[in-house]
């Protein structure tokens, strides 16, 4: 079935469109959410969620737009509020190291970029490690820009920030994380 | 060459944790028809004034290119749902084409099909130019004043995408499904009474352009999962037309009625299949078990029907009877034509789901199956 067919099912109430869906969707939106929730039980609560509620409002939904994006918004949306509640309850070790808010800037980056330090590192586990250290919005950056391969402007119109501040996250949470590897970089 | 690495180890990462073949589909599932939305049928049901409006609403997106089909719109209608189109294909359904004009508005009732689980009326509502009237209260009762209770519907008004209909904005199209259970001896023809009120309705100021636009996704209400409507101010009498009055007669088909009566047991819950009615319209399932915890937890269930061709089909449960706490009967709803599918029939309750209500957030209790039951179809 096409997803168009899909969708109009789901107009009419046929859940057998929403399973259509479900089916296509679910591994690259549960995948996201983990990504930024770090828990693959609310990252799967939070994608069921989302189906639901994405059933629930398809009468609202244009159908002339892909489905596969604005559902994929609604679910990193989830995951970061998701994220950030469990940062409040659960607080993330200090490390005034990375708290520096000093001027940066955002032009190209001289340093190594993160991606040479992640192939450096050893597990995907201490990556994994160092993105949960890094806080919700900046995480979300992440993976909006080098999982879902979302451009500046695309970030800037899911995360509802202006461009500088997707710039600014997305430095800033490069640059975390290279901090965050180094020392796995120089055990090697 | 950094963004294909740091995605390939951000793919890595999620792949490690989350495989390919997670299936988020049966607990989705159990979501949707514990809040009792299994079918657009049941979905759309307008059961009241509110509900009329929404429907309306809803169903009447006009969002430019769709084919729209030349058939009357109340039988296409009909074709928008598995069983009705087999009774339309079947010719099952009676011409009645019966109008009545009050007021400046005229309602027609075009057709009627009656079965064991249900009587299908399809009506139009045609207003005056400029003006939209639409059905605030519609009853059926046969001879004896028995009433059939109101179950599913569905409607549009204007044009419709959805149903590739196109209607003037003054006029509607209805198809409304009453529940028959309560008619006994099977007779041979339905004697009934159809009774429609309507009521005027502020057309939107281009009347051909869509109530809903959808070029900006929807706002997030602060719960996804909570819809807060306002009730509609009480009808303004002077707003309404009506009552419409049909008396009308249609074949009635009774189908099979199969009594299982068989009892599984799973998860040290006891389920009886009591029967099931397979009438050409849909199929009903009537399931009962004593709740397994506690007067504050709503069950509902999951069931999936093999007919012998090794599809599982899943219906929609409607609310249960019986007291809280004592046992519960649930009819699981299946809107196909299955009549034609003699032989063995087997059906699967894969999981009771429970929701405790004195949680907030609700939190569910989950009870895995199967509980199976073998029958045969005549």
């Amino acid at each position: 079935m096409e997803e168009q067919e899909a969708i109009a099912r789901m107009k009419r109430g046929d859940i057998e469109g929403l399973e259509v869906l479900v089916r296509r969707y679910q591994v690259q939106a549960v995948r996201a959410a983990y990504l930024i929730v770090g828990d693959r039980e609310t990252a799967e609560d939070l994608v069921q969620s989302a189906f639901l509620r994405a059933y629930e409002r398809i009468g609202q939904f244009d159908t002339r737009r892909p489905f596969g994006p604005w559902f994929l918004r609604s679910v990193v949306n989830d995951a970061l509020k998701a994220a950030a509640r469990r940062q409040r309850e659960i607080p993330l070790e200090a490390d005034p190291q990375t708290e520096e808010a000093s001027p940066v800037s955002l032009q190209a980056d001289p340093d190594p970029g993160p991606e040479e330090l992640v192939m450096a590192a050893e597990t995907c586990q201490a990556v994994r490690a160092a993105l949960d250290r890094l806080p919700p919005a900046q995480r979300a950056a992440i993976v909006l820009r080098y999982y879902l391969g979302l451009d500046e402007a695309e970030m800037a119109d899911e995360m509802a920030c202006p461009r500088g501040t997707v710039k600014w996250r997305l430095h800033t949470a490069r640059k975390r994380l290279r901090q965050l590897l180094r020392p796995l970089q120089s055990a090697d | 060459m950094k963004e294909p690495q740091a995605t390939r180890i951000l793919q890595e990462i999620a792949r490690q944790q989350v495989p390919d073949d997670i299936d988020l589909w049966p607990a989705i599932q159990a979501r949707v028809q514990h809040r009792r939305r299994p079918s657009g049928w049941e979905r759309l049901r307008p059961t009241t004034r509110l509900g009329w409006a929404l429907l309306i609403l809803i169903l009447s997106l006009a969002l430019g290119s769709a084919a729209y089909a030349i058939a009357p719109a109340v039988r296409q209608l009909f074709q928008q749902e598995a069983g009705l189109r087999h009774v339309e294909q079947a010719s099952l359904s009676q011409e009645l084409n019966l109008s009545q004009t009050k007021e400046g508005v005229t309602v027609t009732l075009e057709q009627a099909y009656a079965d064991a689980n249900r009587v299908v009326v399809g009506f139009t509502v045609a207003g005056p130019e400029g003006q939209r009237y639409d059905p605030y209260r519609v009853t059926l009762t046969d001879a004896r004043g028995t009433v059939f209770p109101l179950g599913t519907g569905l409607g549009t008004s204007g044009r419709s995408d959805i149903f590739g209909i196109e209607l003037p904005p003054s006029e509607g199209a209805y198809v409304l499904g009453f529940d028959t259970t309560s008619v006994e001896d099977a007779p041979a023809e339905l004697k009934l009474r159809l009774v429609v009120e309507v009521e005027k309705v502020a057309l939107p100021p281009d009347a051909t352009s869509p109530f809903l636009t959808s070029a900006q996704p929807p706002a997030e209400p602060p719960d996804p999962t909570v819809v807060e409507l306002e009730p509609l101010p009480a009808p303004d009498a002077n707003s309404l037309i009506g009552p419409f009055i049909f008396d009308f007669s249609v074949p009635f088909h009774p189908g099979y009625t199969i009594e299982v009566q068989q009892t599984a047991e799973s998860a040290g819950v006891a389920v009886r299949l009591e029967r099931v009615v397979v009438a050409p319209s849909e199929t009903r399932a009537f399931l009962c078990f004593e709740p397994p915890a506690g007067e504050n937890i709503a069950w509902t269930l999951i069931a999936a029907l093999d007919v012998g061709d090794g599809q599982s089909l899943f219906g929609g449960v409607v609310n249960p009877t019986g007291e809280a706490g004592q046992e519960e009967c649930h009819c699981v709803i299946y809107p196909y034509a299955l009549s034609d599918h003699h032989g063995q029939w087997e059906l699967t309750v894969t999981e009771l789901v429970g929701t405790d209500l004195t949680k907030r957030p609700s939190e569910d209790i989950r009870l895995p199956g199967p509980w199976s039951f073998h029958f045969r179809m005549p």
